[in-house]
């Protein structure tokens, strides 16, 4: 028994502080509730303090302590694998045997008038689709042969067959996909869902971000936490060097000196307190001891070395270097640590046939190997780990691509490619809430608009915020004299993939 | 008996009558329009009766509208009978159908009454408090307390006395001199105190005041309050958007510091800023000024049309001038009538009409830019002109003059259209082919018969000829544009005097049909330099023509449209550019102060009306941002909004006689205001917080207690390495890369540019810091700095793991806590060392506890490298060699650099 | 001034209408225990006398109060009336009493009796426009209401997920629809273009524009037309300033005219898809946790346990189920499970995941006995006295990932009353012969062992 009270004991005393801190804050947190909550949450003024009465007293010590969503959820966290640069729906999941026929041919000039295009002008000619499609699964949902693997797991997906944007600049469109609008300032949705949620794993932070093959257009906004406090930010881990910037600890301190250094600190800011009995020291002590326990956990969490082979073989990893297929490894053990949003971006689909690597026929083939396997390998992993139904997995890209072959500045360009298009687009969800095998929404012929189930780019997160166990209208903040919602002032949730 | 009763009765009556009269005569309580009313219309029917949505054609927004006949045929207000109008039956309503407001649970007894009794007051409209002239308020009596506190030492206090009198709340005593020398330190010039300073302060030789002046003279006060200001103007070192390629634009924060040193009036500097270029000849420092609204973003992504994003360059100096200027949300208006307050669409486009006419058309080279050339060339160029001068009238030469200066009026070949063998190449310049063509519409060359362009040409070279209006119109110039890279040109042109089409050709056998001749950027009209035909003339023009082919550096400027280039403005239906709707005129919102005849149509206007002394806004904002930066919360708490939906002031009183006294006695002077601030009772404060205040006033609104606030990112950084020997005073010149991990700049077309900057560069203030867009200096993010795409009034201060880890862990920090505790090594002991550290770090004297502490964390260090010495080498990858002694004194520097009480001042 | 005072005095009403109610029942009392020995006529007419007075004085008060207050006529037409009539019967009894003229031939019970109810009336209608008309009846159970036949409101329209395909189509769903969103204008009382929407026979019949049913071509309907029209279109319906349909309330309606807008045709013989009516099923779904509704867990114990470092949150904000997570405290052992009784019968998803728990945690947590989701992975169970874990009759999914579990121990699972998910993916697993699992649990148990091995085509560089 001795041993339970030992155990108990330390674990007491780590948390004796917290229970201290948490206790002198709520016995007294309507007095000074205001004042730490005022100066924590600075903008807000007193009307605007967010409706949902999230626990004020928790929010002060930790912002990111985990919260129950208004509505009953059906995941808990997400995982979101955007394709940056519009990957092309007609070579990889939606099937259109009619475009073959007009490979070639003219442009009807009917599809041209009132249409901006990036680079199109003049009349374009046809562009055939450059993969041979087979159906796959019970589902029979079409697949192309760019894609052998994912047929394994074609049954586990939801398709979105006519997604439609009004954006057609990569900058611009991505942040509108992630931001819920096409100007910079506004939270993404990883930091609408720790602001509203939290997160589990207070070793690690609540909003990852993960890239591979470069950074996205828009820049850092697109995991901006905008007007919400900044420690809702997504936090980008990084496969080479450092996965969060200045975790390690600088080489000659080792981490027995490290905790000594933080405890002096907190001890000397303690008797700051006793004087001043500002909560705001309180609060940096709780993040001083969160910094020293991240430091351990996230290192972990990102090591790949420590999985077993036949799971680095699932995934094709290549350790050392920044891949994809890493980052999909990662974003599985992030949801199994229990963080909340995973965000994957993946550069290079920009498929204009300028050269080889942006050709419809060659590059994009490439692009397609290097996501195909890991997609695949996470949807399984996740399945046999029991954590398919807790989490959701989107796939899309921020707009989609032209039936035309692309010309530029007049002249077709020397590769096979297709412009920028955002009528009608291909994107997928899986996991937790999603009913498997559905498709929802067509195109017509020649894949140019969306004909029957058209859903927009507020619909998409109205779905995810659903999934997460939000009323979308009602999950507002208040700024500049107004509430702002992710969805602006448009989106329905997409019934027809719901299970 | 009968008698008595009745005069019983009788005198009961009249006592009862008496009661009715006394009662009939009180004055009803007036309703006030604007406190009580308008917030109850805000709340609760402004969002279906407004600007945006007018429901039965009624909206609450503008008194007409209001009183105005609805779909039901008539008023819903009748002034002076609240019975018979229909707003107030409706609030009466049962049935729920037609009870206001629809759907939503009904007014509360105490907002029906306050609308009955305004209505049957008359329904006077008032205007919105922040839409008055403030007017000049008397001190109001205090009780003696205060006086005998020694609190009321500004005007200032009194009114800040007043208010904590309503609540019954005492003022803090006196902060500690250490801690108030440290305060106004870095509220005045985001450093610590220099050290002979302090010391003066502290043994009495000098007085509060003297350390407030001399902390205001010190060139620090500028580059503490340019970084405030550069957030407003949304300042950067790159163009932004997706390529966000590189600008030199650093001219304009150095014109900032020096403004801000030099005590440049407000509205001076606001003037300066918006229309310098439209000054009477204004000096260099007036056209470098106008920068402030070329930071807005351009966006040079292959495949952008330039007029879509030229069109939100302009909307973006709307917003921000209204952002900055007069804290109103303008950007609302662009697409419908102000929800709440009271701007009408088409006054948005009045507005913008004013910065319409700028020559700006987000082109690559974001001409126009004031060129800077080398001393030497600038005198050349000086003494070029001098000689013309003798051979050609004034005016000529002063154009000349200005088109050397920054090359306007100019025509941007991005305009041109019906293409044949020809085209924009990536959406920005002209490219012919051989046998290609392109037409650039009605262009007015005012006769000039010199055409400058910007060019570029391959190995072959092409022939180039510009006809006027057709393939068959007279040949006005025919030139080869010979092989060479990025270059200004010069060939004759035939004199034209009206407006006219050109028709470009180009010819050039030597290529294949798809290879491109030449690119051209822009043809400018330019008249002939005096003095032709004299000796020397060829050879004076072409030293000319290569002088201004290189200056030392561009800044981008605002230049408006000459008479014949201007443009016209246009509502945008639902503010979409693509759509126009009627045209308007430049022209100032009604709510505001009306027009004064004499000021220019132009945005020299428009900054006058800005400044003039009847805008209510103006110094209203000023003072609360100011308050704000010193206090941590504004005198009204919603910085970025004064309307009718933001907070209402927490001393009114206090705010309109700040305002009214910075125009008149202190004549916008900030250094002044500034003084006068952190010379107040109030501002001296101790920040400590007891109990009782606490539960009377939690969020410290009646500033009963000095504030205490965490420093800002720039002020962690300064301290740091001022605070460790390591903080270079140089000023000013182009932004400095100090070290930052790699791989933050990776992006996709540029690679990793970041140079890390050598010697004193590396070290400077964080205000000359290299600021990219895409990807800001890391460290400051984490402390809330923005990303200055757009102007931000507020930085939202947070608290969270990661800035523990940049203290903790960041290269830049740890290699100044090395060089601190490696200049206390050599004293006679290592407490001595500690105390005299931690006395330089937070300026206080060590208490037992904490000495001890430090002293503990010391001990383990050196236990623990005797163990393990191995660990020395390399020691915090420095390339220092340190022994036990220095790297346990480094781990002690490095949490003395992580108290709260060093990232905060007190 | 005047007018103030006239407001003033309309104010008074609400004081001066309880002197009637006072006199006259008094009079009323007092006249019945004097019916037989009429010994005290004098004091009969001196209340009767007053009564009357008062009464007249409420009805002046009551005019004032009308006219001032803006009152809507409709609302107090009845108690004026009844007021009135109540004066008039006062004055009546009063001069019977004083054998005035005519009025002594009234039989004295016609009169007491008539005098009462009308009393009692005036003074309930009263009552409702001061207190709303519900302030009686909003107390009573919600049984008796029902029995008083009192139609709550129908808060927010819900289908049952499992039952919905035996009900009416438009019965069951388009007639909801229309009571939320369109009976409120298109009722008997007021029916805009006089069309009547709230049953079957008005729809068909149609308005003043005729049929809004088009039953050869459907998509005329008139019906269909102003539901699909643009919101700035002045006939789109509901208009614009009304709360307007939803996505799947218009496709609902849309498919049951399509479909012929049948009254009868159940759902079932319709062959609609489900995702036509997921919208309307209930949101707070407790999905696969007990549907019982227990009381919410003592916020101390809570508080208390959150200090320890055990995340613990309700599984949606009102709901009393929690989810317990010890994935920030890797130290947790098996005793620690005993902090964890006193909220025991709350905790429905207890995620264990990567603790040091063993074996004997199995004896403590059969007392948790709404378990629904119960998380072991990572750890070192090997599953010895999993058995007793079948008592949970609401155990579904056991996470057994990566632990030790003995593969000899898997028929125990097999008699488990509600288990649906049982993961024991390992890491170095050896393949289980999964025949000897019962045919209807094959997909209870997930191996996982999943391989993506790479294919020739992944070599191929384009």
């Amino acid at each position: 028994m001795d041993n339970y009270k030992k155990l108990i004991q330390e674990q007491l005393l780590r948390n004796a502080q917290v229970n201290s801190r948490r206790h002198f804050l709520k016995d007294c947190t309507l007095g000074i509730g205001g004042l730490a909550l005022g100066s924590f949450l600075q903008s807000c003024s007193p009307n605007s303090i967010p409706k949902n009465n999230y626990s004020t007293v928790d929010r002060t010590l930790n912002p990111l302590a985990p919260l129950a969503p208004p509505f009953a959820p059906k995941v808990k966290s997400v995982i979101y694998l955007h394709m940056v640069g519009a990957p092309s729906q007609l070579e990889m999941f939606d099937y259109k045997p009619e475009l073959q026929k007009l490979h070639n041919q003219k442009c009807p000039k009917s599809l041209l008038e009132g249409k901006k295009f990036a680079f199109i002008r003049g009349e374009p000619t046809m562009l055939g689709p450059q993969a041979s499609f087979s159906q796959a699964g019970e589902s029979g949902n079409w697949i192309s042969e760019y894609l052998p693997h994912f047929k394994k797991v074609i049954d586990d997906v939801a398709f979105l067959k006519a997604v439609h944007t009004d954006q057609f600049n990569h900058g611009p469109a991505q942040l509108l996909m992630h931001t819920g609008s096409a100007r910079f300032g506004r939270p993404s949705i990883g930091s609408w869902a720790t602001y509203g949620l939290g997160t589990e794993n207070q070793n690690l932070p609540g909003f990852v971000v993960l890239s591979s093959g470069g950074t996205p257009d828009a820049g850092k906004s697109v995991w901006g936490n905008g007007f919400l406090p900044s420690v809702y930010q997504g936090v980008q881990c990084r496969s080479k060097g450092d996965p969060v910037l200045y975790l390690k600890d600088p080489k000659g301190v080792s981490r027995g000196l490290k905790k000594d250094i933080v405890s002096a600190i907190n001890s000397i800011n303690h008797q700051e307190f006793l004087e001043y009995e500002d909560p705001e020291v309180l609060s940096r002590i709780n993040q001083y001891e969160m910094a020293y326990r991240m430091q351990i956990a996230v290192p972990e969490v990102m090591d790949i070395n420590s999985e077993p082979e036949s799971i680095k073989e699932m995934y094709g990893v290549k350790p050392g270097e920044e891949s994809f297929a890493n980052n999909c490894l990662l974003a599985r053990k992030m949801v199994e640590e229990g963080v909340r949003f995973v965000q994957l971006y993946d550069w290079g689909w920009d498929t204009h046939g300028t050269n080889h690597n942006t050709s419809v026929d060659l590059g994009l083939r490439n692009k397609c190997r290097e996501i195909d396997r890991p997609i695949t390998a996470l949807l399984l992993d996740l399945k046999q780990r029991g954590l398919l139904d807790e989490t959701l997995i989107v796939w899309g890209g921020e707009f989609g691509r032209t039936p035309m072959q692309e010309t530029r500045e007049g002249k077709t360009n020397k590769y096979k490619g297709r412009d920028h298009h955002g009528d009608a687009f291909t994107m997928w969800m899986a996991g937790g809430g999603i009913k498997k095998g559905a498709l929802h929404g067509a195109t017509d012929e020649i894949g140019f608009s969306g004909v029957e189930g058209r859903v927009s780019v507020h619909d998409i997160q109205a779905t995810i915020l659903h999934l997460l166990g939000f009323d979308h209208e009602q999950f507002t903040y208040d700024y500049q004299g107004r509430p702002f919602r992710l969805t602006d002032v448009a989106g329905n949730v997409i019934q027809e993939i719901l299970a | 008996m009968k008698r008595n009763t009745f005069s019983k009765i009788i005198s009961g009556i009249l006592l009862i009558l008496l009661i009715f009269i006394f009662f009939g005569l009180k004055p009803e309580e007036k309703v006030d329009f604007s406190t009580q009313v308008k917030p109850i219309l805000n709340k609760r029917c402004i969002s279906c009766h407004g600007g945006v949505k007018k429901n039965a054609g009624l909206s609450f927004l503008f008194q007409e509208e209001a009183m105005s006949i609805t779909e039901s045929g008539m008023p819903v207000i009748l002034p002076g009978n609240a019975k018979k109008s229909l707003l107030i039956q409706k609030l009466h309503e049962t049935d729920p159908e037609q009870r206001m407001p629809y759907q939503k649970e009904p007014l509360s007894k105490e907002e029906i009454d306050i609308l009955t009794r305004w209505i049957d007051q008359g329904a006077e409209w008032g205007a919105h408090w922040a839409y008055t002239v403030p007017k000049k308020e008397t001190l109001p009596e205090v009780a003696d307390e205060f006086k005998e506190l020694g609190f009321l030492r500004q005007p200032i206090d009194y009114f800040v006395a007043a208010r904590m009198e309503e609540l019954k709340l005492s003022p803090n005593q006196i902060a500690d001199k250490e801690i108030l020398a440290r305060r106004v330190a870095f509220d005045l010039t985001g450093l610590p105190p220099a050290r002979p300073l302090f010391d003066a302060f502290i043994s009495n030789k000098i007085s509060y005041e003297n350390l407030v002046d001399s902390l205001l003279n010190s060139n620090g006060y500028g580059e503490k309050w340019a970084s405030w200001w550069l957030d407003l103007a949304r300042y950067a070192d790159t163009k932004g958007y997706e390529k966000d390629a590189g600008r030199s634009i650093w001219q304009y924060r150095d014109w900032v510091i020096r403004a801000l040193n030099d005590d440049m009036p407000y509205d001076t500097f606001s003037v300066e800023q918006l229309a310098g270029d439209l000054l009477p000849n204004p000096s260099v420092d007036q056209l470098i000024a106008t920068a402030f609204h070329r930071n807005t973003m351009s966006n040079d992504e292959g495949g952008t049309e330039d007029e879509e994003f030229r069109v939100a360059s302009v909307i973006d100096r709307v917003n921000t001038t209204f952002d900055v200027w007069q804290s109103t949300t303008i950007s609302c208006v662009q697409c419908h009538s102000h929800p709440y307050d009271p701007i009408k669409q088409n006054e948005y486009y009045k507005l913008m009409a004013f910065f319409n006419n700028s020559r700006d058309e987000d082109t690559p080279d974001e001409a126009p830019n004031f060129r800077i050339y080398s001393d030497e060339n600038t005198k050349r160029i000086a003494s070029i002109l001098e000689w013309s001068a003798q051979y050609g009238d004034k005016k000529t030469i002063e154009d000349l003059d200005k088109f050397f200066q920054y090359l306007e009026p100019k025509y941007q070949l991005h305009n041109c259209k019906d293409f044949v063998n020809g085209e924009l190449s990536d959406s920005k310049y002209l490219a012919l082919r051989n046998n290609g063509s392109a037409y650039l519409r009605n262009v007015n060359t005012q006769g000039n018969t010199n055409l400058y362009f910007y060019y570029t040409a391959n190995p072959r070279g092409t022939e180039i000829t510009i006809r006027n209006g057709s393939a068959k119109g007279e040949v006005l110039a025919k030139f080869p544009a010979k092989q060479s890279k990025w270059t200004i040109a010069k060939v004759p042109f035939k004199p034209v005097n009206e407006t006219i089409d050109l028709y470009i050709e180009s010819k050039n056998d030597g290529i294949t049909p798809l290879r491109t001749g030449s690119k051209i950027l822009w043809f400018a009209f330019v008249p002939e330099l005096p003095g032709k035909g004299e000796i020397g003339f060829n050879k004076i023009e072409k030293e000319l023509l290569e002088l201004i082919n290189n200056p030392e550096s561009l800044t981008p400027i605002m230049i408006e449209n000459p008479k014949h280039m201007q443009r016209s403005t246009h509502v945008f239906d639902r503010g979409d550019w693509t759509s126009k709707g009627e045209e308007v005129a430049a022209g100032t919102p009604e709510f505001l102060n009306n027009w004064d005849n004499e000021w220019e149509k132009n945005r020299l206007g428009l900054a006058k009306w800005i400044v003039s002394e009847e805008n209510p806004l103006t110094a209203r904002t000023l003072i609360n941002r100011v308050w704000h930066q010193l206090f941590g919360r504004g005198i009204v708490s919603t910085i970025e909004d004064m309307g009718t939906q933001s907070e209402p002031p927490s001393h009114p009183a206090l705010l309109d006689w700040m305002a009214v006294n910075f125009i008149e006695s202190q004549d916008w002077k900030l250094k002044s205001l500034m003084r006068s601030i952190v010379l107040s009772g109030t501002y001296r404060q101790s920040s400590k917080i007891n109990k009782e205040k606490k539960q009377i006033d939690p969020k410290n609104e009646y500033y009963a207690r000095g504030p205490k606030l965490r420093l800002s990112a720039e002020e962690i950084r300064d301290q740091t390495l001022a605070v460790s020997g390591l903080l270079s005073k140089k000023m000013h010149g182009p932004g400095v890369m100090p070290p930052q991990p790699e791989g933050i700049w990776g992006h996709a077309y540029m690679g990793d540019l970041w140079k890390v900057s050598k010697g004193e560069d590396r070290y400077r203030r964080a205000v000359y810091t290299y600021f990219k867009r895409t990807s800001p200096y890391p460290s400051f993010m984490t402390f809330d700095a923005g990303s200055r795409e757009v102007c931000s009034v507020r930085r939202l201060p947070t608290n969270t793991p990661l800035q523990a880890l940049v203290t903790l862990n960041d290269p830049v920090y740890l290699e100044a806590a090395m060089n601190f505790a490696k200049i206390h090594l050599e004293l006679n002991s290592i407490e001595e060392a500690i105390k005299m550290m931690y006395n330089k770090a937070t300026l206080k004297k060590i208490n037992v506890q904490k000495l001890q502490v430090l002293k503990d964390l010391y001990d383990a260090a050196i236990t623990e490298y005797e163990e393990d010495p191995a660990a020395l080498d390399g020691f915090l990858d420095l390339k220092e060699i340190t022994d036990k002694r220095l790297a346990a004194l480094t781990l002690v520097a490095n949490a003395i650099m992580n108290l709260d009480e060093f990232l905060t001042h007190a | 001034m005047i007018d103030s005072l006239v407001t003033l005095l309309g104010r008074f009403h609400p004081l001066i209408v309880h002197l009637p109610i006072g006199f006259l029942l008094l009079g009323l009392m007092m006249a019945f225990y004097d019916r037989k020995e009429k010994k005290h006529l004098g004091i009969l007419k001196f209340a009767f006398l007053w009564g009357a007075i008062s009464t007249l004085l409420a009805v002046i008060t009551g005019l004032v109060q009308y006219d001032q207050e803006g009152y809507q006529w409709r609302d107090i037409q009845w108690h004026l009336i009844f007021g009135i009539l109540t004066t008039g019967l006062s004055f009546a009894y009063y001069f019977h009493l004083i054998d005035f003229v005519f009025f002594k031939r009234i039989p004295e019970k016609l009169l007491v009796f008539s005098l009462l109810f009308v009393l009692i009336l005036t003074g309930h209608l009263g009552g409702n426009l001061t207190h709303g008309s519900d302030h009686l009846i909003e107390p009573l159970p919600q049984g008796l209401k029902d029995a008083l036949g009192m139609e709550t409101p129908a808060v927010l329209f819900e289908l049952n997920p499992d039952t919905f395909r035996e009900l009416p189509f438009y019965g069951g769903v388009v007639q909801p629809i229309l009571d939320l969103k369109c009976v409120s204008c298109h009722n008997q009382k007021k029916s805009k273009g006089e069309l009547l929407l709230n049953d079957y026979k008005g729809i068909v019949a149609g308005g003043e524009s005729g049929e809004v049913i088009n039953f050869e071509i459907p998509r005329k309907s008139l019906i269909w037309k102003y539901i699909h029209l643009p919101l700035e279109d002045e006939m789109h319906m509901p208009p614009k300033a009304k709360t307007q349909l939803t996505k799947a309330e218009i496709k609902v309606i849309s498919r049951w005219i399509e479909l012929g807008a049948d009254e009868k045709k159940v759902i079932k013989d319709l062959g609609l898809e489900r995702s036509v009516f997921s919208s309307f099923f209930p949101k707070n779904t407790m999905g696969i946790y007990p549907k019982i509704e227990i009381p919410a867990a003592n916020t101390e114990v809570v508080e208390n346990l959150k200090d320890l470092g055990i995340n613990i949150a309700p599984i949606f904000k009102t709901a009393s189920f929690l989810e317990v997570s010890c994935v920030n405290m890797s130290l947790f052992e098996d005793q620690f499970l005993d902090s964890l009784l006193p909220i025991k019968d709350n905790i429905v998803y207890l995620d264990l995941g990567k603790t040091k728990i063993t074996d004997s945690v199995f004896s403590s947590l059969v007392k948790f006995q709404h378990l629904t989701v119960l998380k072991l992975d990572n750890t070192e169970i090997t599953g010895k006295g999993i058995g007793k874990l079948s008592g949970l009759l609401h155990l579904k999914q056991i996470n057994l990932t990566n632990s030790n579990f003995d593969f000899e121990i898997l028929p125990t699972l097999f008699s488990f009353p509600a288990l649906t998910d049982v993961f024991l993916f390992q890491k170095d697993s050896m393949d289980y012969n999964s025949d000897n699992i019962p045919q209807n649990l094959k997909a209870v148990f997930e191996f996982g062992n999943y391989k993506v091995d790479a294919i020739p085509s992944d070599k191929i560089i384009y």
